[in-house]
């Protein structure tokens, strides 16, 4: 670890009174006084400790044997790695969590920043946080009633999608965003980024509010226009932020099980099949849980080298700083 | 683009577009964003309502109406028959009762760890706590298999129980986190203060520091209540009688009859998604805070 300068002292500065100074407290209270640090961390550090180590240390134990319902496990090794490693359903379904993650967090993105730039041009507080609760209603939804509520939306025979491109004269035949294979990819994603993209705008915007406002007042005077100030300033200073929130975002959005279930299922014909519905499907449907368990560690080990840049970037700062 | 060669050119004229432009995009434009931004972001929202008044006659109806006329005749039969035929009422207090203890034991639990994190040095404690980030980050999904199997062999499949558990492993790493951020905010001068004028550790932290750090316990709180009503995959997975379904599966459920009743779902559909509506417009400040700081600091 890097130095952490002020937390470091700042904690140690505590945990170095004796306890000698408190007078008479009676024993049990001196047993609390000294232990005060055991008492506070032991019992969520074990809670945390059971619910984490077991069922970690149990997936890798799954993933070793074959499970089956009518035989007792068998241990086949790293047999089921190898197996994932010649799965061509696991490159398909690879290949579309890729895909699903560059489109969804960039439009989420490009949306979230438009909407975090225009918010933090309203001059009133209260316009301000009104338009801030109408953009975050979207993330209050939750993600299975956004898959199953834009389902219906997005339905070829009676979606108000379809009924209002007619209106407009844009189609004239209604389109079945979830029906088509190429579609149904495409709607997913757009769905994914609509429920995404308030967060976005949330970290954004947070980050906006950082920059000092004399520099866009310094580049007005100079006559710099949006855009030049749009370049110069917002994007340099915005950078840290932004990189944390496409982090972030692309951590979840890899992880995404709910809006794909719920639209299409993995459907049609494994069109949208992303590595969460195939896990699913392994193991639930097809109760292969050892193969699943398989599958779950190599996810996990990919979502890890996100994990690694994302501690390295954000919480050495944290540490330092916070 | 204007640029600076044409300043030299025209001083006043420059000036002029530049104003023109300052008022064009102060103004108008950040209206029309934001208007149409709104309207893309709450339209699914205001469509759950508006279809969760209908019949289903009036679903299938092709081009539907922006404005139908359920908004002045609303059939809340939907809303009557997912409560008293469908199981909703069950539903509900699944919902509810998860979410709560969920979030008073996550809470309670990482308050007292984020204090502890805040305050102490032990042997690598770093290494504990970027290992507590660590478990916050990696994908719940991934752990479906062992929990899913766990609670088999533990005889817990399908009980409040095992969502309480889950629920808890997905939130507890986040609150700690937070709450430690929010502790570290507080001076530990107050600590040392309260500690020479004779008060306990105990004291310390009960009477001086926890009314302070009020505002994080609020956001996880939060948090953690709409992250455990929301959840859907091992609600999905881990239960399977009325006696433990949580409200976002009862929706799902609608989906698997032959004919999809669109109306009942949107009705469930809403019914889940209220409690957030309710708490984005009441703790709108919280929430914020609580998904910023957690995201950016953590």
């Amino acid at each position: 670890m890097a130095s952490k300068g002020s937390t470091e002292s700042l904690r140690e500065g505590f945990g170095l009174f004796s306890g000698e100074e408190t007078g008479d407290v009676g024993p049990v209270r001196e047993w609390i006084n000294d232990k005060f640090m055991f008492i506070v961390l032991t019992p969520p550090l074990l809670l945390l400790g059971t619910i984490v180590i077991l069922p970690t240390s149990y997936l890798v134990w799954t993933s070793t044997h074959i499970t089956n319902q009518y035989s007792p496990d068998e241990f086949i090794g790293l047999q089921n790695f190898l197996q994932v490693l010649q799965d061509p359903m696991f490159y398909l379904s690879l290949q579309h969590s890729v895909l699903y993650v560059l489109g969804s967090v960039s439009i989420a993105f490009v949306l979230g920043l438009t909407a975090a730039l225009a918010i933090n041009q309203v001059v009133s507080k209260r316009v301000r946080s009104t338009f801030t609760v109408l953009i975050l209603l979207a993330w209050a939804v939750p993600l299975v009633v956004t898959g199953l509520i834009w389902r219906f939306m997005l339905h070829a025979d009676y979606g108000i999608v379809n009924g209002l491109l007619t209106q407009l004269g844009l189609i004239s035949e209604n389109l079945g965003f979830i029906t088509d294979p190429t579609l149904a990819f495409v709607s997913v994603v757009i769905v994914d980024a609509w429920a995404r993209a308030p967060f976005a705008a949330i970290l954004l915007l947070a980050g906006l509010q950082t920059i000092p406002e004399d520099l866009y007042e310094a580049a007005n005077v100079d006559g710099a226009n949006f855009l030049h100030q749009f370049r110069d300033i917002t994007i340099p200073h915005l950078k840290p932020q932004a990189a944390i929130a496409l982090l972030i975002m692309s951590m979840f959005a890899f992880r995404t099980f709910s809006v794909v279930f719920a639209m299409t299922g993995g459907g049609p014909a494994n069109a949208t099949r992303v590595l969460a519905t195939y896990i699913y499907q392994v193991g639930i449907n097809q109760s292969r849980l050892g193969y699943a368990s398989a599958l779950s560690i190599v996810m996990i080990v990919i979502t890890m080298i996100f994990v690694t840049i994302y501690v390295l970037q954000v919480q050495e700062d944290a540490l330092e700083t916070a | 683009m204007a640029t600076k060669d044409s300043v030299l050119g025209s001083e006043r004229r420059y000036e002029m577009i530049q104003q023109v432009g300052r008022i064009v995009t102060g103004k108008y434009v950040v209206t029309a964003v934001l208007t149409a931004l709104v309207l893309y972001f709450t339209f699914p929202v205001y469509w759950t309502f508006v279809s969760s008044i209908k019949t289903l006659d009036a679903i299938h109806a092709f081009p539907p109406n922006i404005v139908p006329e359920q908004l002045i005749a609303p059939v809340w039969q939907n809303y009557a028959d997912l409560w008293f035929q469908r199981a909703f009422n069950m539903f509900t207090l699944n919902s509810l009762v998860v979410a709560v203890v969920t979030t008073v034991l996550v809470v309670s639990f990482g308050t007292l760890a984020g204090y502890g994190f805040s305050r102490f040095r032990f042997p690598y404690d770093d290494y504990v706590f970027i290992g507590i980030l660590g478990a916050r980050l990696l994908p719940p999904i991934g752990m479906l298999v062992p929990f899913y199997r766990l609670f088999s062999i533990g005889d817990l499949i399908d009980t409040r129980l095992a969502l309480i558990m889950v629920y808890t492993y997905m939130n507890l790493p986040l609150v700690i986190w937070l709450m430690r951020n929010y502790f570290v905010s507080i001076p530990a001068d107050l600590d040392e203060a309260a500690y020479i004028d004779g008060a306990t550790r105990f004291q310390t932290f009960k009477d001086i520091i926890l009314p302070l750090a009020k505002p994080g316990v609020a956001a996880c709180a939060i948090l953690t209540f709409l992250f455990s009503w929301r959840e859907f995959l091992f609600a999905f997975v881990l239960t399977f009688t009325d006696a433990s379904k949580t409200i976002p599966v009862g929706a799902m459920m609608m989906i698997e009859d032959v004919v999809i009743l669109w109306n009942y779902l949107a009705a469930a559909g809403f019914i889940a998604m209220l409690p957030a509506l309710v708490f984005v417009v009441l703790f709108q400040r919280h929430i914020v805070s609580g998904l910023t700081a957690g995201a950016i600091k953590g």
